[in-house]
C-alpha cells in the first residue's frame, strides 16, 4: 500500500510536469532542434582539433567527438542533479504551492525526489536525441555499446549526484538564493572531470584531485560502457567508486537536509523567497 | 466539551530579528529574540468551532502556521487529534486541512481539476476517491463553472474557493483557517459560512480553528472566541461570555474593552 502511494505520488508530480510542459507547445520541438546544434557543434569541433597527439591520450577505440559528444551529454547528469531539486524548492516557492505541499501528506524529502523524475526522464530522452542525431549525421559508434552496463554506471552516477543535489538543496533553504555549493560542485567538476578532455592531460596534483569527485568516475565508465564496450568486469571500479560516494553522500544529505528543514521551521523562514 | 482536537500548552514563539547585509552575512544563525506568542494556552473540542481574533501581529497566524507544523514552537506543547505537532508531523497533517487567505498557491497553467487531482494525491487520496471528493465539493463550493479553466484564468474569488476546497479535499478533522472569507465577495462569503456551519460542523463534525478580522463572521460561526494580543491570550469564552463579561453591546465594543491599555485589568477583575 506504501509502495503504491509513493509511486502514485510519484506519478502526479510526473502528469504535473508534462501538463505544464505540455502548455509551453513548442519547447519541445525546440529542444530537439538545439541538440543537433549542439551535436553538429562538437562535430565540426573535432575534425578541427583532432590530430595524432589528441589520439594517443583519447581512450581506445574512440575520437574527440565521440570522447565529447559522452562528456557534454552525461555531464548534464550532473548539472540537473544538483538544480531539480533547488528548482522544485524555488519554483514551489514563487507560485506559493510550497506551503500547501508541505500541510499534505507527503514529506518535503519525497517532494524533492518526487520533483526529479520529470526533468530526469526528459534528460534521458534528450540524452537519446544527442546521440541519434550523433549516430546518424556524425558516425558517432553505436553499434558494439554495452547498453546495460552503461545503464548502470548511469544509476550509481544518480545516486552519486543526488546526495550532492540534495546537500545543495540544503543551502538555498537556508539562505534562500546565492547556492555556493552547486556552484563550487558544477565548478570543480567541469574543470576536473573530464568533459571535454581526458583526465590524463591534467598536472598530477589535479588529477589526484579529480579523482575526488564522482563525476570523474561517472564519464569515466561511461565512455568505457559506449565508446569500448567494456564488460563488467572493467565497469567495476567505476562502479565501486560511484557507489562509495552514493553510500557516503546520501545520509550526509538526509543529516543536513533535515537540519536545514528544522532550522527554517524554528526561523519562520521555510516559504520564504 | 468533547474530547479536545486541539490542545495547545504553554506555546512560546520567538523569531530572529530581521538582519541585512554583512550582518546577516556574518550572522546567519541570528539568536531567537523577537517574540511572537508568549506562553498561549487553550484547548478546542471536537466538533468545536473557535475563532482566533487580534490586531495585526497579536500571533494569530503564527500559531496556526505551529498548529499546521509550519514552524516548530519555541518552548510549550502542541497537539492536533491527540499528535503532537513536532514529533507526529506525519500524522497531524493527515487530520487537517489548513488554507490562508494570503494562498493563492497553484499551478496556473493547469486547470483547477489537475490542481485539486495533484493535491488528492498529495493526500494520498486514490483516483475514484479523489473524482468523488471533487464532485462533492465542486456542489458545495459552486466551482463547476471554472473546473476545466487554467487556474491563471480564474477571478480571485475563484481562486480562494478553490485554496479552500484543497483544504478540505482529504476530510481532514481539524480545519485551520487563516481569515476565510478574505476575497470572497459577500454573497460567496455568507455562503461559505452556511458550508461550513451546515456541512462540516453539524454534519461531519470537523473542528475549526479560524482567525478572522470580520467580528460579525465570528460572532455568527464561532461557539468560542479566542482574544490574543501582542502574542499574549486575553480572553478565551463564547461571544456572549465576553459581551456579558465586559458589559458591552457587541463583539466590537467587548474587543475593545479588553485590549486597550488598562481597560483590561479593569474587564478581567
Amino acid at each position: 500500500m506504501k509502495t503504491h502511494r509513493t509511486l502514485r505520488k510519484v506519478l502526479a508530480f510526473f502528469k504535473r510536469d508534462v501538463a505544464i510542459a505540455r502548455s509551453y507547445r513548442m519547447a519541445f520541438a525546440l529542444e530537439i532542434l538545439e541538440a543537433f546544434f549542439g551535436v553538429a557543434t562538437f562535430y565540426y569541433l573535432s575534425r578541427f582539433v583532432s590530430n595524432d597527439r589528441l589520439a594517443r591520450v583519447l581512450p581506445a577505440g574512440s575520437d574527440y567527438f565521440a570522447f565529447a559528444l559522452v562528456g557534454f551529454a552525461f555531464f548534464d547528469y550532473l548539472t540537473v542533479s544538483l538544480s531539480a531539486f533547488d528548482n522544485s524548492i524555488m519554483e514551489a516557492r514563487q507560485n506559493g504551492t510550497l506551503e500547501a505541499m508541505l500541510v499534505s501528506e507527503t514529506p518535503l524529502t519525497m517532494i524533492l525526489i518526487a520533483s526529479a523524475a520529470y526533468p530526469f526522464v526528459l534528460l534521458a530522452l534528450r540524452t537519446v536525441i544527442y546521440l541519434a542525431w550523433g549516430a546518424a549525421l556524425f558516425h558517432f559508434p553505436i553499434r558494439g555499446a554495452n547498453w546495460l552496463g552503461a545503464a548502470i554506471i548511469l544509476i550509481v552516477s544518480i545516486l552519486a549526484f543526488a546526495g550532492l543535489g540534495v546537500i545543495s538543496t540544503s543551502y538555498l533553504l537556508l539562505f534562500k538564493r546565492g547556492n555556493p555549493a552547486r556552484w563550487l560542485i558544477v565548478g570543480a567538476s567541469s574543470l576536473l572531470g573530464g568533459i571535454m578532455y581526458p583526465v590524463s592531460v591534467l598536472p598530477g596534483p589535479l588529477q589526484w584531485l579529480a579523482r575526488l569527485i564522482p563525476v570523474t568516475y561517472s564519464l569515466e565508465g561511461m565512455r568505457q560502457a559506449l565508446l569500448a564496450g567494456a564488460g563488467f568486469a572493467e565497469l567495476w571500479p567505476s562502479v565501486r567508486a560511484l557507489l562509495l560516494f552514493s553510500l557516503v553522500l546520501l545520509p550526509l544529505s538526509s543529516v543536513t537536509f533535515g537540519w536545514a528543514l528544522r532550522q527554517t521551521k524554528i526561523t519562520g523562514t521555510l516559504t520564504q523567497l | 466539551m468533547a474530547e479536545s482536537a486541539l490542545v495547545i500548552e504553554q506555546i512560546e514563539k520567538y523569531f530572529p530579528v530581521p538582519q541585512t547585509g554583512v550582518r546577516a552575512f556574518l550572522n546567519p544563525f541570528a539568536p531567537l529574540t523577537h517574540p511572537a506568542l508568549l506562553g498561549i494556552s487553550f484547548q478546542v473540542g471536537g466538533g468545536e468551532v473557535a475563532g482566533l481574533i487580534g490586531a495585526n501581529g497579536s500571533g494569530k497566524s503564527t500559531l496556526l502556521r505551529i498548529l499546521a507544523t509550519l514552524l516548530v514552537p519555541t518552548r510549550g506543547h502542541a497537539s492536533v487529534a491527540g499528535y503532537d505537532v513536532e514529533r507526529q508531523a506525519s500524522q497531524v497533517r493527515a487530520q487537517l486541512g489548513f488554507h490562508s487567505a494570503t494562498d493563492s498557491g497553484f499551478y496556473s497553467r493547469l486547470t483547477a481539476r489537475e490542481n485539486l487531482n495533484f493535491f488528492a494525491a498529495m493526500n494520498n487520496l486514490f483516483a475514484a476517491e479523489a473524482a468523488l471528493r471533487l464532485e462533492e465539493l465542486t456542489e458545495l463550493m459552486g466551482m463547476g463553472g471554472f473546473l476545466g479553466s487554467q487556474v491563471r484564468t480564474l477571478s480571485t474569488g475563484q481562486v480562494h474557493r478553490l485554496g479552500l476546497a484543497r483544504a478540505m479535499i482529504h476530510r481532514p478533522s481539524v480545519l485551520l483557517l487563516d481569515e476565510p472569507t478574505r476575497s470572497l465577495d459577500p454573497m460567496a462569503a455568507a455562503e461559505f459560512r452556511r458550508f461550513l456551519k451546515s456541512q462540516l460542523v453539524d454534519r461531519h463534525k470537523t473542528t475549526v480553528l479560524f482567525a478572522s478580522h470580520t467580528l460579525a463572521e465570528v460572532e455568527q460561526l464561532a461557539d468560542r472566541v479566542i482574544l490574543l494580543d501582542k502574542g499574549r491570550l486575553v480572553a478565551c469564552d463564547s461571544p456572549r461570555a465576553l459581551r456579558d463579561a465586559t458589559g458591552s453591546t457587541t463583539l466590537e465594543e467587548a474587543l475593545e474593552r479588553l485590549t486597550l491599555p488598562g481597560s483590561r485589568a479593569e474587564v478581567l477583575s
